[in-house]
């Protein structure tokens, strides 16, 4: 059975800014495990955005371990990580990200493209069945011009999940919805964990704790508390 | 496939209203860059035809006061030099001939007499061996070159007009004589040559001295002509000094050197205005530099506002993720699609410009034989150029941007 998903050994992360250092991180260690929802909560400048940026390997650590795949991501190569990033982690954003020019089947696509255990004729089927799942069959051949916020955060949910990873990333992604909204992205987060996945929710939402298996708080850059249900 | 995601990005990038700008900034440089190369080779060409192939540019006038048979015998002897024969062979007959004229074409002609039959290579046929042959151009048009239409002088040569002059080679046709004391001669075209190569007109046909010396008044010589000091001498006399030919025009100074050590001076019977050649070949030249500057300037905003414009979209399939080689890969396949769209129309556009240009308002250079090249080698060296130079810029800024992490190119939004 697996269990360790993701392992954080002395992560540190400074800035420099104008010759000025801000520390984002210090030395965090923590071990993530498969089938439980993390929701990591902090006043804004806790540095939780910047932990679920290190983990979605968006940006590199200044000092410490990050173990993912039985891999230390400080020693791999931009190819190394872009293969990570494909095929063990789906990242949900706040904004969405859809490309605007792609209907919503189509944004779905984009992360099959590079993989190579998806044969090019399964791709569109593929993206159809994700959709259907997140209830949003009919709004396959919709731009994301034409589609509601929570629509919009649906597709890009599916999208984080069109190569089937491990682990599921969302920083803030019910920040730009509503209530209703809101209980219906984090239902459908929830609901990954019973796949054996291992998602883990930036949020600063009081619904999340309903949620949430495990919820950590971040304060000046380190846990301060660990929350297990 | 392994490049499927290149085919998928490419197609649904492409319609970018930007690419349109871009594809329209192409298209303008490379149009402007095809017409000034060909202008440019134009002038060149015309330049190295005139003084290389025209036989009148590499043609004395001789002249010493009093000289005497044995003098002028002397300038045989001068290397490079071809022939020297008396100047009155320096006309042309010219004149309506009824066999040749019908709806379209009025049948002008131009006699010249066949001084050096090695002078001009025979395409079909044989040269001139006896008296009352002739032959003409292979792609004949006897017709003036100035038509008058509806009372304003027009020059207009169409390809379906030229005749084959091959199909001729047999055929006899009557030259008017204006030596009333002689009488018109009938000649038969025995064959064709290609006026290309003396860089002569294309209603150019050559008979015998003989036939020539019949049909022209032989003293009768009006001539008006300024010596190089600027003084202008009106002659009415019987033909003075001599025609010598020069076998190459590099070697006429040579030529008139001898003369000079023989008493002789000489003029060149053609010389070419270079200034207004050089006025075609400075604004090509100048349009051409200010074309290339304005376009860098151009094609690099573009690129950096294009790339700074998909920052975000360069975040979401890094995150995705694609390697940064793959999204290079997907914006130069991009850029070079468009590139090569706009080839394609700024290609049809610039042949359909130059027949319609070449045919149809530059006739008159057609009629002498003057080639306008189009200059494909250096045409396509200079797409070679524009391409990589779209590719390096577009790798450089590209390579810059995505030095960024991945969240810092999803805020840019």
């Amino acid at each position: 059975m697996r269990i360790k998903c993701l392992e954080l050994k002395d992560i540190s992360k400074v800035y420099t800014k104008k010759e000025e250092k801000v520390v984002a991180l210090e030395k965090i260690n923590y071990r993530f495990e498969f089938g439980k929802l993390y929701a990591i909560t902090g006043h804004s400048g806790s540095g939780k955005s910047t932990l679920i940026s290190i983990l979605g390997l968006l940006e590199p650590q200044t000092s410490g371990n990050y173990i993912i795949n039985k891999k230390n991501v400080s020693e791999l190569k931009e190819k190394e990580l872009s293969a990570l990033r494909s095929e063990n982690i789906g990242f949900i954003f706040q904004d969405f990200y859809l490309d605007e020019q792609l209907k919503s089947y189509e944004n779905i696509m984009v992360p099959m493209l590079i993989n190579k255990n998806i044969k090019s004729t399964d791709r569109k089927d593929y993206a159809l069945k994700l959709l259907e799942k997140l209830n949003l069959l009919d709004r396959a051949e919709h731009y994301p011009s034409e589609l509601s916020g929570g629509e919009q955060q649906r597709v890009a949910i599916a999208r984080a999940l069109a190569n089937n990873p491990d682990v599921i990333l969302a920083d803030e992604p019910t920040g730009n919805l509503d209530e209703t909204n809101e209980i219906m992205i984090l239902k459908e987060l929830q609901k990954l964990t019973k796949e054996d996945k291992c998602v883990i929710v930036v949020s600063h939402s009081h619904l999340i704790k309903n949620y949430a298996d495990v919820l950590i708080q971040i304060k000046n850059g380190r846990i301060s508390a660990e929350d297990e249900k | 496939m392994k490049n499927d995601y290149l085919l998928f990005l490419v197609r649904k990038h492409i319609k970018d209203k930007n690419n349109i700008f871009f594809g329209i900034i192409l298209f303008l440089v490379m149009f402007i860059i095809f017409i000034a190369l060909t202008m440019i080779n134009f002038v060149f060409d015309f330049k190295k035809d005139t003084f290389n192939q025209n036989l009148l540019s590499r043609t004395l006038w001789v002249e010493k006061d009093e000289a005497t048979e044995e003098e002028y015998e002397k300038i045989n002897k001068i290397d490079h030099v071809v022939f020297n024969v008396s100047t009155k062979y320096l006309n042309s007959a010219g004149g309506i001939i009824e066999e040749f004229n019908s709806d379209r074409l009025e049948g002008y002609l131009e006699i010249y007499p066949l001084i050096n039959k090695d002078e001009i290579t025979i395409l079909n046929g044989t040269t001139i061996n006896n008296n009352l042959e002739a032959i003409c151009p292979q792609k004949f048009y006897p017709h003036e070159m100035m038509i008058k239409e509806n009372g304003n002088l027009i020059s207009k040569i169409y390809n379906s007009e030229f005749i084959d002059g091959d199909k001729l080679i047999g055929s006899s046709f009557t030259i008017p004589s204006s030596n009333s004391s002689n009488p018109n001669i009938k000649v038969k075209i025995v064959g064709t040559y290609n006026p290309k190569e003396i860089f002569g007109t294309i209603n150019s046909c050559y008979i015998s001295m003989e036939d020539f010396e019949s049909i022209v008044f032989p003293y009768s010589l009006i001539m008006n002509w300024t010596d190089s000091e600027g003084n202008t001498h009106i002659e009415n006399e019987e033909y003075s000094g001599r025609l010598v030919r020069v076998d190459k025009y590099e070697k006429i100074e040579f030529v008139v050197n001898e003369l000079q050590k023989l008493g002789f001076s000489s003029y060149l019977t053609f010389t070419l205005d270079e200034g207004y050649l050089n006025l075609i070949l400075y604004i090509p030249l100048f349009i051409s530099i200010i074309v290339i500057i304005i376009s860098y300037g151009l094609i690099r905003n573009f690129l950096i506002k294009k790339i700074k414009n998909r920052r975000n979209n360069y975040g979401i399939l890094k995150s995705s993720g694609y390697t940064n080689n793959k999204i290079i890969k997907s914006e130069l396949v991009e850029n070079l699609i468009i590139f090569i769209l706009a080839f394609i129309i700024a290609a049809i556009l610039y042949f359909l410009t130059y027949n319609i240009v070449y045919n149809l308002i530059l006739s008159e250079f057609i009629f002498n034989s003057a080639s306008i090249n189009i200059p494909f080698i250096i045409i396509i060296i200079s797409i070679i150029l524009l391409g990589c130079m779209i590719v390096f810029m577009n790798k450089r800024f590209l390579n810059k941007n995505l030095e960024f992490n991945i969240q810092d190119l999803l805020k840019d939004k």
